[in-house]
This record gives C-alpha cells, sequence and structure tokens, in this order.
C-alpha cells in the first residue's frame, strides 16, 4: 500500500526542483514558465 | 515489495528525472519535450491513486493543449541559446541551496511521521466497474455548487482582464469604423461616367 505520504513527498521533491529551475533559468522566461507549470501541476496533484 | 509500490517508485523516478532535465537543459525545446514526459509519468501515478478523470485531463489539457501551445510558441521565435546559458552557472548554487532547503523542508512536514499510513490509512479499492468521472460530477454539481459557479466567476473575469489587458490602441493598425461603413452610399464610390464608343 502507498502511503500518503509518498506521494506527498514526490509533489514536495518536483515543487523543490522546479523552484530551483526558476532561480537557474532567470534569463530564458519560456523555461520558467514550463517551471511554474510543472509547479503547478504537482500543486494541483 | 508489492507490484503497486515498485510502479509507484518507477514513475516517481521518472517524474523527478524528467522535472530534472526540464530546468537543467539549455535547449528549450528539449525541456519542453522533457516536460511532456513528466506529465505522462504523474498521469501515471494519478492513474496508481484511482483518480482516472484526472489522469486523462492531465493528459488532454497539459500534453494536448498547453505543451502543443508552448512548442509552437518555441518553434516561432527565433532563440538565441547564447544568451540564455549566460548566468546559468552563476545562479546554479544558489538554486540548488534553495530547492534543497525547500525539499527538506517541506518532507519534514509531509513525511511519514504526519502522513504515514498509520495516520491516514490506505482508502480501500474500488470495484472494478467503479466510475471516477460519475462520483466527480455528482459532487462537483451538488455538494460544490457554490464554489464551482465562483471558479466560473472568476475565469470569466480573467478573461475580460486578459482582453482589456491587450486591447490597445495600435496606431498603425487600418482599421474602419462599422458604422461608417454601414453610412456609405452608393454615390460616395461609384461614379457612372457615360462616354462615346471608340470607332475601330
Amino acid at each position: 500500500m502507498i502511503a500518503l505520504s509518498d506521494y506527498l513527498i514526490l509533489g514536495a521533491i518536483l515543487f523543490a526542483i522546479s523552484v530551483a529551475g526558476i532561480f537557474i533559468n532567470r534569463k530564458n522566461v519560456i523555461v520558467l514558465l514550463m517551471c511554474v507549470e510543472l509547479m503547478h501541476c504537482r500543486a494541483e496533484g | 515489495m508489492t507490484l503497486e509500490k515498485l510502479i509507484f517508485y518507477v514513475l516517481s523516478a521518472v517524474v523527478i528525472l524528467a522535472a530534472t532535465m526540464v530546468v537543467t537543459r539549455r535547449n528549450p525545446v528539449h525541456s519542453a519535450l522533457f516536460l511532456i514526459l513528466a506529465f505522462f509519468a504523474s498521469s501515471g501515478i494519478w492513474m496508481l491513486a484511482e483518480a482516472e478523470f484526472l489522469a486523462i485531463v492531465l493528459v488532454l489539457v497539459y500534453v494536448g493543449a498547453v505543451m502543443v501551445l508552448f512548442l509552437f510558441v518555441l518553434m516561432m521565435l527565433d532563440i538565441d541559446l547564447a544568451v540564455l546559458r549566460a548566468g546559468f552557472i552563476k545562479m546554479l548554487p544558489l538554486g540548488l541551496v534553495m530547492a534543497i532547503a525547500m525539499a527538506a523542508e517541506l518532507i519534514l512536514v509531509v513525511g511519514p511521521a504526519n502522513f504515514g499510513l498509520e495516520k491516514y490509512a490506505a482508502p480501500v479499492r474500488h470495484a472494478a466497474d467503479y466510475s471516477n468521472t460519475e462520483e466527480l460530477g455528482g459532487m462537483l454539481y451538488t455538494v460544490y455548487m457554490y464554489p464551482f459557479e465562483i471558479a466560473a466567476v472568476i475565469l470569466l473575469v480573467a478573461i475580460i482582464a486578459a482582453i482589456g489587458l491587450t486591447m490597445r490602441k495600435r496606431p498603425d493598425t487600418k482599421y474602419l469604423d462599422p458604422a461608417t461603413q454601414v453610412l456609405v452610399k452608393r454615390a460616395d464610390r461609384v461614379r457612372l461616367v457615360s462616354m462615346d464608343a471608340e470607332k475601330g
């Protein structure tokens, strides 16, 4: 059985990756938008 | 380890790898393609959590609409890769520190200590003919009717705001007022000239 915490930890890791992406890709607005999209998708899940 | 857990870990690994590629690739087209992979794998995870409707919506809306739009914009723009590389290394340590700090904090909060199987038991599996979509629709249009309508109104306001923000007077557009067009008479535009036929 998969615990609720497993799903939440996956969401937390992906959220952190997209935050890092926003820091790294400051010059690149399109990838920035993709990071926000990823973050949004995680927040939904 | 059960098969269910195995599928979950494989899909999670795919999602995390794809997400890392999205933020580190220099070429935006590669990033977009990896993002599509990440969405597909997340859709699999949602399917595992018995959220079939949401899984399909994720594929249809994100992969089908949003990512196609992204790729369309990427291919239309002429992107200078050298400019995009600038500042990548400089911001990398800060981004990594932020990411690790945030992930650690979030995991401390949502980890097994607070949301483990002992605290929240896994929900009972439904039968094969259980309709997730029907359940969702039933809830949405009865219990959550009012919030649903509020969300609809907020989206309408957002549409109007988006149109309002992009509507601006452009001096170079050739714009004709429809009212003046309708008022035009035949005599304003056409002049009948009567002339003799030329002699061959």
